[in-house]
This record gives C-alpha cells, structure tokens and sequence, in this order.
C-alpha cells in the first residue's frame, strides 16, 4: 500500500478531529455543552484502551492466552467503588481546584512542594515510556500496512512517528492549553477523545467479526482447530507456574490505574462535570471493556492458526485482513488503533505538561522571589507558554524514548511496568483520603522507596534484556553480589518479574508511609488539609471557613495578587461571587477576611498548582504560627456548631410536629364540646316533649272534674304512656352514660343462639302480629355456645328489630334475621324491606352525637340512643355492629361477637 | 442511610466477584475444555464479567428509581 495513502489518512483524520473539537468547542461557548452528559464521561474513560489494548492484547493472547484480560477485569473491578473513592476525590479536587494527581497528593500532605515534584518526576518516568510506545504502535502498523520494514528507522525524514508526534502536538496545544486555568473543562478535547472511543471500538469490532466469521465459518471453528493443535493449547488454558499470581497482581494493578494513571485522572475528575455521571460510568465503561475484549481471543487464535509467525503478533489485526486481500479492511482496522493510540498521547500529554509547569516549574520561579517580582503580571502568558513547551518536551522525549529504546519493548511489558509506576501512588493516595494521621514524611518517604524499587525490580531486567546492561546482574546480581539480584531480591524468589517487583516496591511503600506517620508528627497545615480531605463531605459547602488561617492580608495585595494571573474581569467576577457566598462587603475594610485568603489561594492553585498557590499567597499576606492544637480546636468548635445547627433544626422541626399534633387534638375536643352541647340540648328537648305533654293532660284532668269518664279513661293512658317513654329515655342516657364511662359490667352466661333470638323475638310477638309483619329466623343449626351478657344481647336484638318493624311498610313487611358461626365468631343479621338508609347518613347511624342534626329534618320514632347504645354493647363483647343499606329497598344491620371474646375497655374484669 | 445501604451492596458485589475471578475459584474454569465450541475459561470469565456488569447497573437502577419516588 502506497505510504502517500496511509500518512494522507492518518492526517485527514487528525483534522476530521480538530473539526469535532472546534465545533464541540463552539457549542460550548452558545451554552449546547455535549460534555455534561454521562455518555460521553463514560466514553471518554474509555482512554484507558490505548493501543496495547488494540494491538497489545492480542499479541499477548497469542502468547498467554486469556492473561492478557486481566488489565480490564481489574479496572472492572474498581467500579463499585467508583461511588466512594472517585466521587471523593473528584469532590476534593472540585472544592480546591487541583488539576492532576501530583497536585492532589502534595496538597493534601500541607502543599508541600518536593511531594508534587516527586510524583511528577514518577510520572515522567512512568509515562514517558508508555507514551513512546503509542508512537512506536502508529509507526509499525504504518510499517505493516505499507510493507516497509521496521529496521530502516534511521531516516527521520521518512519516520512516521515523527509527523504523527507534531500533529499530535499541534492538537494538544490548541484544545488542551486553551486557559490558564487547568481545572477549566476542555469541551473540544473531550468530545474527540469521546469520538474516538467509539471509532476504535467500532473498528475493533468489525474486524473480530470478519475473523470470526468471514475468515473462519465461526469463533467455535477457530477453537476447535485451536484445540486440535497441542502447540497452541496455551490459547485454551492459564498456564505456567505463575500464571495466578500474575493474574492476580495485574487485576489489583490495574484497580488502581484506572484512578492513578494521569490520563484516567485528567478524565475521571478534572473533566468530570457533574458526580452523578458516575451512576451510568458504573457499568457502561466496564461494558465497553467488555465489548472491547470480546473478540481479542478469537482474533489471536485465528492469527496464530492462520499466520502462526510469519507476523508480529502485536500486528494480527493487520496482518490478517491483509494477507486475505482486504486492503481497505486493513485501512479501517489502522485507523482504529491510530485513534487509540492518539486519544491516550493527547491526554496523557495535557496531564503530565500541567503537572511539569505546576509542579515542577512554577514552584521553582514561585521560590525565587525577586525574580518572580519582576516578570509580574506577564507570569500568566508564561505559564501557558510553559505548559506548550512541555507538551513538545514530553512528545519529543517521548519520540526519543521510541527511537532509543523503545525498539526493544513489548506493548504490554512496557504498559505494565507503567502501571507499577503509578501504582506508587496509591498508599499516599487512598491513605490520604481515609487516615487522617498520614504525613507529609510518610508519603515522601514510602514514594522514594518504592519508586526506587519499582525502577530496580522492574526497568531494570528490561533494560538488561536489551543488552544495555550485564546479563550477569540477573543471574548473580550485580558485581556479584546475589542477594541484590533484580528479579529476586534479598533472595525472594517463586514469584514472577511483576509479582516480585511489586511485591517489594509497594510492601516497602505502604510500610515507609505508615511507619514514618507514625513515627513523625505532622505539621498544622497539613493536619488542616488532612481533615479537609478525609471529611470533605462536610466541609464542601464551606471550604472557605474550613482553612484555619490567622495574620494580617489587606485587599489590595490579593487584588492584584489576583489579577495577575487571572486577569482583571475574572478577578472581579470571583471576587462578586466570594462577596454572594459569604454575605459580606469586601469593599467595606482595606484588610481581608481570612477566608478570603483560603479563597484567593484556591483561586491560584486552579492556575499555577497548590504549592505554588501557598508560596504566592504567603508572599503578600503576613501570616502568623499556628499550633496544631489550636487548628483542631478550631475545626473541632466548628463542626460542634455544624452539629448544634443541625440537632437545632431537628428540634425546632420536632416542635412544630408537636405544636401541629396539639393543635389537631385542640380541635377535636372543641368539636367534642359542640357535640357534647348539641347532646344536652336534644337530650333536654326530649325530656321536654313528653313532660309537656304530661303536664297539659295533668291540667286538663285536674280543671274538670267532671269529664266523661272514658275520656278521662284516654287523657289517663296517654298520661302514663308519655311518663313511660320519658322514664325509658331517662334509663337510655342513664345506659349510655355508665357504657360511656366504662362502668358497665356484663354478667356473662352461656346460652345458645338459638334461645337468644328466640327471646328476642317472642317480647316483640305481639307488635310483630299486630303489624302483619311477616318474621323469618333462619338459624345454622349445632352452632358452639355463646358467653354472653343475656340481658345486653336481648337489647340489642330487641332494638335492632323495633327499629325494623318501625320502618317496615304498613303492608307486606317483612323481616329476616338470621345467625352463623364462622372462623371464630358469630355472625347475627336484621334485614328489613323498610325505606332504608341515606348513604350519606350511614356512618353517622351509630353515633349519638351525629343523631342530633338530623332529627329535626327526619324525626325518628324514638330517642335516637337506641344504636349508639347497641354499638357499645357489641364493643363491649369485642365485637362490632354495621349496616348495610339501600334507600327504597331495605337495610341489613350485622354484628358480631368473637367466641373467645377479649372486650374492649377495663370492663373485662367478670370473667 | 439509603446511601450507605448502595454503597455496601456495591461492596459486596466487588468482594463476590473478586472472590470469583482469582484463583482458587478460577480454577473451576481453566481446564481444557471446550463449551459449544468456546475454551471454558472464556466463557467463565466473560460469563461472570457480564453478570457483574449486569449487578452494577441493577443496582443503581434500583436506587435512581427510588430516588425519583422519594
């Protein structure tokens, strides 16, 4: 294939890229951001796939089988504790603007320069290599593709790598040092690195289901042929002796990378929009690893079966679409791994020149004073000038790793020794998150000593296997001395390279950084940074009153200090939104509120680092001592009155609940009162009746003497009927009046249903047959006995069947009662073919209170006490008493009496 | 307290499927066999790191849709 073709794609590409970006850019200024969205977060964590991923897998599937899977089950493996771990630290970067991994750890151990420069120089170290072979990936399957051989790389002229590597440059300075401002998103750059997460996923995919399935009749077919060979059974199974210990340490490995790696970083948090993108990132990103390994195994067994080594394995994906007269599907399979290889370059280029210029650079200036005093207001477009030329300083060593050494590497070798490296910085990292008591001295320490080991048990038997060292040193250690030899050191051997080297470079790590905290005491800054980060979920809202500072500022020095870096608008602009939080008028008093200086330094350190933020900031303020004691006495007073705030609100919600509960029974007991009124005067008014009566037919009697004697005969029954209703309704109020007192006593008995009803019946035989009404008893035969008060259950009989014959039309009424016992109670029934009941009276019937209203409109023969007072005695058996009715055509009163009756109330006590 | 809750079920899935994909356990899978034609140590593993996948986005599923209820 013409090489023209190959490098006129590669670059068309890289401009369709620059396009995305301007374009994503552009929409994010007119406020359409594409970045706030989860999907695209999720993809663009996807950077973690590089070309190792693309090329490197199925090589090292080709050599070790399913080992290769265990870079990406490992970063699965983090993702439950995305929610806990990456949501803190993305909370502690957002609240004090820390923009890489370097920044992070030296501001948590009280911003201490020599920590940030220590994990950047670990970082150039890591990474650097791990760029190199990204580019040494694009200029060998450029070789593949256009079938110039990999050894002629002396010509620069003619090095692909070289072109790619300034194109790529190019990109990262225009998107990625847009502002000064490192924690500001890059809109454009995400949204490439999002595109072109999906580009090789794509590409990675068509040409595993070409292998699978147009190469080969299906993947089964390819292991089948697999598992005829006995060479290739390492295809099949994990083999060797180490082959559980590897899979172990690169799935713990690779736990951490996903977090530590600066690209990860510089994705996951400082372009992270908004925590709760993390809820979709959980399981899309490790889908897409999914996806993306889908067919890494298929393709190395295909290649080997089809190419065994007449190929490169790293170049199978190449190779065989190639060898099988598909040049365009080669193409397209090139542009997949290019997109890889390149979203990795860019970012982790942007990470490790951020952490140059901030970290390594800045604090050095920042230190020089008088030097710093004199570039002034054009230390701004410095940095940026800076952070461009480290960009070409990291590619460009990059490139002269690539050309140097980098030929002697593996992808994934190399990719792994990197993940070693940054693996270093998780005891400092998770430790400082969750133990408040590591130091400043622990992580240095513990970071230098594993450093140091991880270059001795790992670069260094890779730097001897490309002969620039004595092969001697791996077999009898250096200069002769075995117990230092590389691979097993202090003679620790059954362990693989990796296992090994990791074993001693972060055994040691943790142990320096938890001996040296506990050993050495920290300082009150950094105790200070050490409760603001382990419980950052408290102090988020008021990062400003959380920084104990005590001296003397005055306005103008920040202001200016300010305007320096950030210019004059975004200084006043941060300076409105300082004066909006906090409620206070900066303007009011030339000196500055103390929390304004926390302000202005997280303001800086967005710009030009932690470390260097403190150097800038203590230069023009007076700062006084502080003891430890007093920093946490100090937090300690605040969060009490976090605390007594919140128990405050609690108890002032309580209270309202109680004033609200108050009020509720206020007002029932007022509307008991009303009804209580309403009562007495029905009750009076009632009594009124017949004792009128009573009195005007005694009157009449007594005036004259002589009336006829019969009629006398009338005026005497009636008077002695009226006496006889009112002495009755007088015993009812009485009734009502001890059930409602809870002094009724029942005399319980044991009778049958049957003798009950009976009873009832016959005191109303008479009225009965002189309405012509016709009286069914249906009753379930051998029904249990009842234990019941006689007297009080004949009441409620008697009562609820007045009432039916009361209701019953004059002709043709008909009354049924009816009695069953089921599941532990018994059942009565009165139904009627009366005028039946108002639904909307119905669950008033019972009341004695409710009665009252509507007596005046819908008179009832009687006191209207009849059902309240059966209801209680219902209760009283622990049962209860309801109506089921139709207006014209009839109601049906039921109660119950349980068989083991509990009774309600204190009357209980007969049995 | 919801929170805690999702936290710790996310926990126990992470310690279940550690358990799961390292040996001893893993053993159960590495043996030259194959499943519908597929080597079992494929399958094992891509079948549990689908069940993983499947765990997490339940999960949270769960708690958004109890979120927007509350």
């Amino acid at each position: 294939m013409s090489s023209w073709l190959v490098l006129g794609l590669s670059f068309g590409y890289l401009f369709l890229l620059f396009g995305l970006a301007f374009w994503a850019e552009k929409r994010g200024k007119s406020g359409h951001s594409l970045v706030s969205n989860p999907y695209v977060y999720a993809l663009s964590l996807a950077v973690y796939c590089t070309a190792w991923t693309y090329y490197g897998s199925v090589g090292r599937a080709a050599a070790g089988g399913m080992q290769f899977l265990a870079v990406y089950t490992g970063a699965s493996l983090m993702m439950p504790l995305f929610w806990t771990v990456l949501r803190k630290i993305i909370r502690v970067s957002k609240v004090q603007r820390l923009s890489t991994i370097a920044d992070f750890i030296s501001s948590r151990y009280g911003k201490n320069i020599s920590l940030g420069m220590l994990v950047t120089v670990v970082c150039l170290f890591g990474i650097i290599p791990y760029i190199s072979i990204q580019l040494k990936a694009i200029a060998s399957s450029f070789e593949v593709l256009t079938g110039t051989s990999a050894g002629d790389g002396s010509d620069f002229v003619h090095d692909t790598a070289l072109y790619i590597a300034i194109g790529l440059g190019v990109f990262t300075i225009l998107f990625g040092t847009r502002s000064v401002e490192t924690t500001e998103r890059h809109e454009g750059l995400v949204t490439a690195i999002a595109a072109e997460s999906i580009i090789k996923l794509v590409a990675f995919l068509t040409i595993g289901i070409y292998v699978c399935f147009v190469l080969f009749e299906s993947p089964a077919a390819i292991f089948e042929q697999v598992a005829a060979r006995d060479t290739l059974s390492h295809l099949l199974v994990l083999q060797g002796d180490f082959a559980y210990g590897e899979w172990f340490w690169v799935n713990v490995l690779s736990m951490g990378a996903v977090i530590l790696l600066p690209r990860q970083f510089q994705v996951a948090v400082v372009e992270n929009v908004n925590e709760k993108h993390l809820f979709k990132a959980m399981w899309l990103f490790p889908l897409y690893l999914f996806l993306i390994n889908l067919f890494v195994l298929p393709i190395a067994a295909g290649g080997s079966l089809v190419l065994g080594s007449m190929a490169d394995a790293d170049t199978y994906v190449l190779a065989l679409p190639l060898a099988a007269g598909e040049p365009a599907l080669a193409l397209f399979t090139y542009i997949g791994g290019f997109s890889a290889a390149t979203s990795m370059i860019i970012v982790s280029t942007i990470a490790i020149s951020t952490m140059v210029s901030n970290n390594l650079f800045m604090p050095l200036l920042a230190g020089i004073e008088p030097l710093s005093k004199r570039l002034g207001s054009r230390l701004s477009p410095l940095l940026l000038g800076v952070r461009r030329a480290a960009i070409v300083g990291v590619l460009l060593l990059a490139y002269v790793y690539y050309r140097g050494v980098g030929e002697y590497y593996s992808l994934v070798s190399i990719g792994l020794i990197s993940f070693a490296a940054v693996g270093q910085f998780a005891p400092a990292m998770i430790g400082g998150l969750y133990w408040k008591s590591g130091t400043r001295l622990g992580a240095i320490l513990g970071l230098s000593v594993g450093f140091v080991l991880w270059a001795y048990t790992l670069v260094i038997p890779g730097v001897i296997g490309a002969d620039l060292l004595p092969a001697s040193w791996l077999t009898d250690g250096p200069m002769g001395l075995g117990w230092l030899r590389p691979t097993s050191l202090l003679g620790v051997e059954g362990l693989d390279t990796l296992s090994h080297g990791l074993f001693w470079s972060l055994g040691s790590n943790l142990l320096f950084y938890i001996g040296a905290s506990f050993v050495w005491a920290q300082g009150s800054k950094e105790r200070n940074q050490a409760e603001v980060f382990v419980d950052i979920f408290r102090y988020s809202t008021v990062y400003e009153s959380s920084i104990v500072w005590k001296g003397t500022a005055y306005m103008p020095d920040l202001r200016s200090l300010l305007e320096q870096f950030l210019g004059k608008s975004r200084t006043r602009k941060a300076l409105l939104e300082f004066e909006k939080k906090y409620k206070i008028d900066l303007n009011s008093s030339q000196l500055a509120d103390p929390r304004l200086v926390t302000y202005a330094e997280k303001l800086l350190a967005g710009v030009i680092g932690t470390a260097s933020a403190r150097i800038m900031v203590a230069r023009v303020v007076k700062e006084e001592e502080i003891s430890l004691e007093e920093v946490l006495n100090i937090l300690r007073e605040s969060q009490q009155l976090l605390l007594v705030n919140k128990e405050l609100r609690q108890k002032s919600t309580a209270l309202q609940k109680a004033t609200q509960e108050l009020s509720a029974a206020n007002d029932k007991l007022q509307r008991q009162d009303e009804l209580k009124d309403e009562f007495l005067y029905t009750v009076t008014h009632e009594l009124r009746t017949p004792l009128t009566s009573i009195r005007a037919l005694g009157e009449i009697v007594h005036d004259n003497p002589d009336m006829e004697p019969e009629q006398r005969e009338h005026f005497l029954a009636t008077l002695v009927k009226e006496t006889e209703r009112l002495s009755r309704l007088i015993s009812q109020v009485l009734d009502l009046e001890q059930y409602e007192s809870g002094k009724q006593q029942l005399q319980r008995s044991d009778c049958t249903a049957e003798e009950l009803v009976n009873e009832s019946v016959e005191a109303l035989q008479q009225l009965l047959s002189e309405k012509g009404i016709r009286l069914d008893v249906a009753l379930q035969p051998d029904m249990p006995l009842l234990s019941v008060d006689r007297d009080r259950f004949t009441q409620v009989m008697v009562n609820l069947l007045g009432n039916a014959i009361k209701f019953v039309p004059a002709e043709g009424g008909r009354i049924q009662v009816s009695a069953y016992y089921l599941d532990g109670d018994f059942k009565f029934n009165v139904s009627d073919n009366g005028r039946g009941i108002d639904p909307e009276l119905q669950p008033f019937i019972f009341d004695k209170f409710f009665q009252a209203p509507h007596q005046t409109k819908r008179k009832p023969k009687g006191s209207g006490l009849g059902l309240a007072i059966c209801q209680r005695i219902v209760a009283l058996h622990g049962g209860s008493i309801w109506v089921e009715s139709q207006p014209g055509k009839g109601s049906r009163f039921s109660f119950t009496i349980p068989r083991n009756s509990i009774s309600h109330g204190p009357e209980s006590t007969d049995r | 307290m919801r929170e805690r809750r999702t936290i710790q079920q996310l926990l126990v899935v992470l310690l279940f499927f550690l358990a799961a994909s390292q040996f001893p356990l893993l053993g159960i899978f590495n043996k030259k066999v194959l499943v519908g034609g597929f080597p079992l140590l494929y399958v094992g593993l891509f079948g549990l790191w689908a069940l993983f996948i499947l765990a997490i986005g339940f999960l949270l599923r769960r708690r958004q849709k109890r979120e927007e209820e509350a």
